[in-house]
């Protein structure tokens, strides 16, 4: 290899070493691949809501039910709130300054978006399971 | 030391003065930009409503007839629209962020057309959206 490399890590030691964050491209390609999927899931779940608001509660727990339908919402919903985690990870990280209020405030975000998450998957396997 | 009254001042009026935040407008991508990551921040605390819309669903009609009261009063609706705009705009922009990503449309011309079509589909899909739920 030409090029120095910095300290006793070789090239591909330090390509595996994932950088100071330690992941490597994974916020950035986790970002994209639940964008990727966001799109069809975030659109059959607004389809969900607008095709059961004539419809009142029963329609739209018979919508949920529906095997063919409520796989889609759940997996919107682990997709989309990954989406938001990642998401509102950036934005603490380039808005909170100081080490401690940052470190504090993704713990807090995400022990949040986890929660949501939890309640979310919990409430649609009831609605699934009941029918 | 020399003499302060002796320092060329330039005047107040010509004195350059830099991109001011009251003055300066943003350009379009910059727009575009910062729209998506607020749009993105709109939406994750939108998650709050999903998680109250199913955890509703399960918990009986009452709890879903709450719900409704709420979205369904004019503040709500309000808050819905807002919701359904930042997904679509989100959505779009995360389209054009695709192409960008393939390497395609980097060019200053190719980003401004692709932003204003991010503008116009976000507008249409909302706009067809809301005329679904107010008038279908």
């Amino acid at each position: 290899m030409s090029a120095p490399s910095r300290g006793l890590k070789s090239d591909l030691k330090r390509v595996r070493g994932l950088g100071s964050a330690k992941s490597g491209t994974q916020h950035f390609w986790h970002q994209r691949l639940t964008a990727f999927a966001n799109i069809p899931l975030a659109l059959v779940t607004l389809w969900v809501v607008l095709s059961s608001l004539g419809g009142g509660y029963d329609a739209a727990v018979a919508r949920l039910a529906s095997p063919l339908i409520g796989p889609f919402v759940l997996l919107f919903v682990l997709s989309a709130y990954y989406h938001a985690s990642l998401g509102l990870s950036n934005v603490i990280e380039d808005y909170v300054s100081g080490e401690m209020p940052r470190m504090v405030a993704l713990i807090l975000m995400r022990f949040a978006l986890i929660l949501l998450g939890v309640m979310s998957i919990i409430a649609l396997l009831q609605i699934m399971i009941a029918g | 030391m020399s003499d302060p009254s002796n320092v060329q001042r330039p005047s107040v009026d010509d004195r350059p003065l830099s991109p001011h935040l009251m003055n300066y407008r943003l350009p379009m991508l910059p727009i575009t930009s910062i729209l998506g990551r607020i749009t993105g921040v709109g939406l994750a605390i939108g998650t709050l409503i999903v998680t109250w819309w199913l955890v509703a669903l399960a918990s009986g009609e009452a709890a879903y007839a709450q719900l409704s009261a709420v979205v369904g009063s004019p503040l709500g609706m309000l808050v819905m629209f807002g919701f359904t705009v930042s997904l679509f705009y989100h959505m779009c922009k995360g389209i054009r962020q695709f192409i960008w990503d393939s390497g395609k449309g980097l060019d200053v011309q190719s980003a401004e057309r692709m932003s204003l079509a991010v503008f116009a589909a976000a507008l249409i899909l909302s706009t067809a959206t809301w005329a679904f739920i107010l008038f279908a």
